[in-house]
């Protein structure tokens, strides 16, 4: 079974990457190239959408980790939606995503997103 | 295979033109035949016609030398020596004519009554002989033919008879009776039936024709066939009885003296003829010529057996040249499939045959000659790859051996004295993995601390050269670690601080750490995002024979090498003659051919199954079940599994 990503340019900087299928070690290499070629310093905002992601295994992990300490080093967000129950528990385990914010639809994610932009204004005050 | 090819263009080459040349030959033989036919019915014809006017010339002449003679007695009336020196003059005129005779009858009423008198000449060899015809020998009053004469009107031939007393001879005879108030005139003129005999057999030598003169009285007189010679010719009718309706017909046409022909089986030649019949001017004969096609048609036979021969050679001769042809055209073919079958053979340094021409075959040797080229260096590239892959598998083969010997040295422990046991199965999915175990028995022998024992399971995330790597580094950080450590959740806060710094490549190990006191039972344990072991118990109480299999609370910080994190362990005190069971997610992820995963709960279930003896048997009894599931499936995980047997120190 292979993995099938889509990537949507949702605004500027802001990007949401579609799983489908599994994700283990034969597609994990799959993934980490295509983040290296669509995330660079200048995104702010990337967000997996795993409705379709079956399976997740270590080598998966640790690419959705690289990602997210990648994005954070240049001040950037990072996300996961719709997430399945055995995704979940997988995540619970390993923990390897703490401060990593999952929401459960869009609206979650236009608050975050929201929250964030004011954090960002309160900050400049 | 290409003596076959040959064979089969020589063959249907062959065939081909046969076919060809029989088409244009039946049409060629229709037409011939057809030609040949025409001329011949057009040569017959001219040759029916040209026997027909010799024969009634010859009649006429006769006739008319009669009619003239009595024309002359009768206008003229001379005496009788000036008649017969006539008939003697009129006789060496006429070779064909055999005699002629002269009888003359005074009429009793006639005034100045003449002299009777009958003079006969007649050709005996070259003389000329006379007969008295009215002597008492020769009885001419009894004469069949002149009893005819008697009763005639007009001049008229009479049927062949022989001539007893004065010819001597086979003849016709041909009449002229006179009649006026002298009283009655005969004037004869003979022919020998052998002399018209003899003119149709020449005719029919020369033409090739059966020739038959019929007389009025339908008498026949043949040539060379003797065997209708003088019959009737109503009276052959009754012989042939095969086409009676043709011979009436043939007979009605020659009593009235009409012409025609027609086709029929001429049993004498036993050959389709043709039958010809024309009646002979005014003399009442009828002449009928018979001829048929078999000469003609033997001459066309000849004429096609030669052909057909030629053209047999012909096809023979081009047969040969589209062999050599073949051959010849087909000789590099043969070259180039020799070097194909030592191709297939391997021998790649085959010398092709150089391209004899710029046509299809040139192309074919230049594309082989290119193909060898391409083969040779794939070949090449071939082993140079196979080489590079044997040297990483014999480098993976080391890397495997040095990992092995991270792992503690045995798998199994049984140390009866501090009543414990342990079994450890590791296996990656590749060469060199990611999973790791390791224990380690801490007995100072003092009376302050008891024995521990101290386990550690891990799982480095994916597998293959860079999780063994990052393994090797994981475990000797354990060893390390290990001995400063006061608990398990000590060990990995320590650990985690090492593999957080410089991780790069974002790699990470769950790991399970813990130490158990081989006094009291009392486990503390501490998890980085991997499973609580299973806590099995032989339950003796329980009705049912299954074992009590629990799970572990699960109490655990993230996996080692993401984050700073402050680790807690978990403290339980488990019964003696208990078991620890831990294992990496290549138990429970295991997958079938169906791409089903084994589950936790099917691990659980083959537990609370299986009789518990040692940790061997649980690992092996695991395995198994484990296999069974996957049937056969390629592990997409290392896979490891580790069980510990407390029995408890007997005090």
């Amino acid at each position: 079974m292979s993995l099938t990503i889509e990537v949507v340019n949702q605004a500027a900087d802001c990007k949401k990457i579609y799983l489908i299928g599994r994700l283990d070690t034969n597609t994990a290499q799959q993934l980490e190239d295509t983040i290296d070629k669509e995330v660079n310093e200048k995104t702010s905002m990337l967000t997996f959408d795993m409705a379709s992601l079956e399976y997740i295994s270590s080598a998966g992990l640790r690419v959705l980790f690289k990602t997210s300490k990648a994005l954070k080093k240049h001040g950037g967000h990072f996300g996961l939606m719709h997430l399945q129950p055995q995704i979940q528990k997988v995540l619970d385990i390993v923990k390897a995503l703490p401060a990593v914010p999952i929401f459960r639809n869009e609206q979650e994610m236009d608050d975050y997103l929201d929250a964030m932009q004011q954090k960002v204004l309160d900050g400049d005050d | 295979m290409k003596s076959s090819l040959t064979t089969r263009m020589v063959l249907w080459i062959t065939l081909s033109v046969i076919a060809i040349f029989t088409v244009i030959s039946s049409y060629d033989y229709w037409f011939t035949h057809k030609l040949l036919n025409l001329q011949l019915r057009q040569l017959a014809e001219l040759e029916v016609s040209a026997s027909e006017t010799e024969v009634s010339d010859m009649l006429d002449r006769l006739q008319h030398q009669a009619d003239l003679t009595a024309s002359l007695i009768k206008h003229v009336s001379p005496s009788q020596n000036k008649i017969e020196s006539m008939l003697a003059t009129a006789m060496r005129q006429n070779k064909e004519a055999y005699g002629m005779a002269v009888i003359v009858e005074p009429s009793n009423s006639s005034q100045n009554k003449a002299e009777a008198y009958a003079s006969y000449f007649f050709r005996r060899g070259e003389s000329l002989n006379f007969v008295n015809l009215a002597s008492e020998s020769y009885k001419l009053r009894q004469k069949q033919w002149y009893l005819q004469a008697l009763q005639l009107d007009s001049p008229r031939w009479t049927e062949p008879y022989f001539d007893d007393g004065a010819g001597e001879i086979l003849m016709t005879t041909y009449l002229v009776p006179i009649r006026n108030n002298k009283g009655f005139t005969l004037i004869t003129i003979d022919i020998a039936v052998s002399t018209l005999q003899k003119m149709l057999a020449q005719m029919e030598d020369k033409q090739g024709m059966s020739i038959y003169a019929i007389t009025p009285g339908r008498h026949i007189i043949s040539g060379n066939d003797e065997s209708l010679m003088l019959l009737q010719l109503d009276e052959v009718s009754l012989q042939v009885n095969k086409t009676p309706f043709l011979f009436n017909t043939l007979l009605d046409k020659i009593k009235n003296q009409q012409s025609g022909n027609f086709s029929t089986y001429c049993p004498k030649i036993k050959e389709a003829c043709e039958i010809s019949y024309a009646p002979l001017g005014d003399t009442h004969w009828t002449l009928l010529v018979g001829y048929s096609h078999v000469d003609l048609a033997a001459q066309l036979n000849t004429y096609n057996i030669r052909r057909f021969l030629q053209i047999a050679c012909g096809v023979f001769l081009l047969a040969f040249v589209i062999l050599a042809i073949t051959r010849r055209q087909f000789l590099p073919l043969k070259e180039l499939d020799k070097a194909t079958k030592e191709f297939a053979q391997g021998k790649l340094d085959y010398t092709l045959p150089a391209a004899p021409r710029n046509d299809e075959i040139g192309s074919l040797t230049q594309s082989f000659s290119q193909m060898q080229v391409s083969l040779k260096k794939h070949i090449k590239e071939l082993q140079h790859e196979t080489k590079q892959r044997e040297r990483i598998n014999s480098e993976l083969r080391t890397a495997s051996q040095i990992q092995l010997s991270l792992l503690p040295s045995d798998n199994k422990l049984n140390d009866t004295s501090l009543g414990v046991q342990l079994s450890a199965y590791l296996q990656p999915a590749r060469a060199v993995g990611g999973d790791l175990y390791y224990y380690h028995i801490q007995d100072d022998q003092s009376q302050e601390n008891s024995p521990l024992l101290r386990f550690v399971i891990g799982d480095v995330s994916d597998k293959g050269v860079a999780a063994a790597i990052f393994m090797a580094r994981v475990v000797t950080a354990i060893k390390a670690i290990e001995k400063q450590a006061a608990n398990p959740a000590d060990l990995l806060t320590q650990l985690n601080h090492q593999l957080v710094e410089d991780n790069e490549a974002c790699m990470f190990v769950t790991l399970l750490a813990g130490t158990l006191d081989l006094h009291s039972g009392e486990l503390k344990i501490a998890s980085a995002g991997h499973p609580m072991p299973l806590y099995l118990r032989n339950s003796n109480t329980s009705t049912s024979k299954n074992n009590t299999v629990t799970q572990i609370t699960q109490l655990n910080g993230p996996a080692l090498g993401l984050y700073e994190y402050e680790f807690e362990a978990l403290e339980i005190t488990i019964e003696p003659n208990s078991y620890l069971f831990a294992y990496t997610d290549g138990l429970d992820e295991a997958t079938n051919p169906q791409g089903e995963l084994y589950g936790e709960e099917n691990i659980i279930t083959c537990l609370q199954t299986q009789t518990l003896s040692d940790t061997n048997t649980l690992i092996s009894d695991t395995l198994r079940a484990a296999s069974q599931f996957t049937n056969g499936a390629e592990p997409a995980d290392d896979l490891t599994l580790l069980a510990i047997h407390w029995v408890g120190i007997k005090k």
